[in-house]
């Protein structure tokens, strides 16, 4: 019997990037979607928080202040905390992107990207060691317009070294 | 290569409905996921989630359940109850994809005749009521009754239908 978690594409980080889009990943065959996120950032100290925009139906990357999201950061040596957003131009995703062998990853579903009457609605969780202390994080977040979207991009405010995402649809079949 | 998460039971909703119930759990598989995209009601409501046995949902006051929830407003909270009957599931989903509702659910130990049936599951929302907010649960309930399980059912609170919704069952294959 066939399987209903179909593997649509893998996306590499090449060089030393800032970002890396998954464009061309989303359409009619799915309404959800699941991703592996593993990033990594080029040098130790530079770790930073994942952040992700979406890509519209024309291959623009959105950066309009139309995204909510809010994230319970689960921290292994110091209470828990809070981040949340309304109106931001971006997702805050989890995951600290640091470049130790033990790093990051995460899994995040997306729901109706390519139903332009709803808007898009994206969970993750992820973890993460930084300097030691794992980081757990549990994200929901909003793209706050009705539209079609057929990517997704993820972004540092410094750069990575290495890593891959792997996009998959969950099918009705 | 077959796959290993696999299609047990669908259900689309594409004109209002009071309830939907995605039943099929068997001893075939171990743990089973529901996916819940894009549900809507015909008036705004609070989804629930009740446990069926032999298609039959539970109405006994055996239901635990805790959660986090996720929001834009202010200060994650927490939800905990128990001897519920039923499960509180989100909160003010609306009437369009615009505030719709869309979860992942994991069941464990369903068609095991002498455990109890837990779920976890992870969930988002726009609510669409005076809130006005992104919202999300982050939690997992039980049926504190150790007797086989076959499926879930999913309604509104306040008894509004089931104005849209696609809500389907898979297996993890073994």
């Amino acid at each position: 019997m066939a399987g209903s978690l179909e593997f649509i594409n893998s996306f590499e980080v090449t060089g030393t990037v800032q970002f890396l889009d998954c464009d061309n990943i989303f359409s009619d065959k799915y309404d959800v979607y699941y991703l592996t996120v593993a990033l990594k950032e080029s040098s130790p100290g530079n770790d930073q928080w994942i952040y992700t925009r979406l890509i519209d139906n024309s291959g623009t990357v959105i950066t309009a202040s139309e995204y909510d999201y809010a994230q319970l950061n689960l921290i292994s040596n110091a209470s828990f905390t809070d981040t949340r957003a309304v109106g931001a131009n971006g997702i805050l995703f989890g995951g600290i992107g640091y470049s130790d062998d033990t790093g990051n990853s995460a899994g995040v579903y997306i729901y109706n990207p390519n139903d332009s009457s709803s808007y898009t609605f994206l969970q993750a969780q992820s973890g993460s060691t930084v300097s030691g202390t794992l980081w757990g994080g549990k994200a929901i977040s909003v793209h706050k317009s009705a539209e079609t979207i057929r990517g997704i991009r993820f972004y540092t405010i410094n750069y990575w070294g290495s890593g891959t995402v792997r996009v998959y649809g969950l099918a009705s079949n | 290569m077959a796959g290993s998460l696999i299609k047990i039971d669908e259900e689309i909703v594409t004109s209002a409905v009071a309830s939907v119930s995605l039943l099929g759990i068997d001893s075939t598989y171990d743990v089973y996921m529901v996916k819940l995209n894009n549900v809507f009601a015909s008036a705004d409501d609070d989804f629930k989630i009740r446990i069926t046995k032999s298609g039959t949902p539970q109405t006994d006051s055996n239901y635990d359940r805790a959660s986090k929830d996720l929001k834009t407003s202010g200060a994650f909270g927490n939800t905990a109850g128990t001897n519920q009957n039923l499960i509180d599931f989100s909160a003010g989903i609306g009437t369009s994809g615009t505030n719709s509702h869309n979860a992942i659910i994991y069941c464990f130990n369903f068609a095991n005749a002498s455990e109890y049936s837990f779920i976890t599951n992870e969930n988002v929302t726009m609510r669409n009521d005076a809130a006005d907010e992104l919202f999300g649960f982050q939690g997992g309930a039980v049926h504190t009754v150790a007797s086989a399980s076959d499926g879930l059912h999913f309604f509104n609170g306040s008894a509004n239908n089931i104005a849209g919704g696609t809500f389907t069952l898979y297996g993890l294959a073994k």
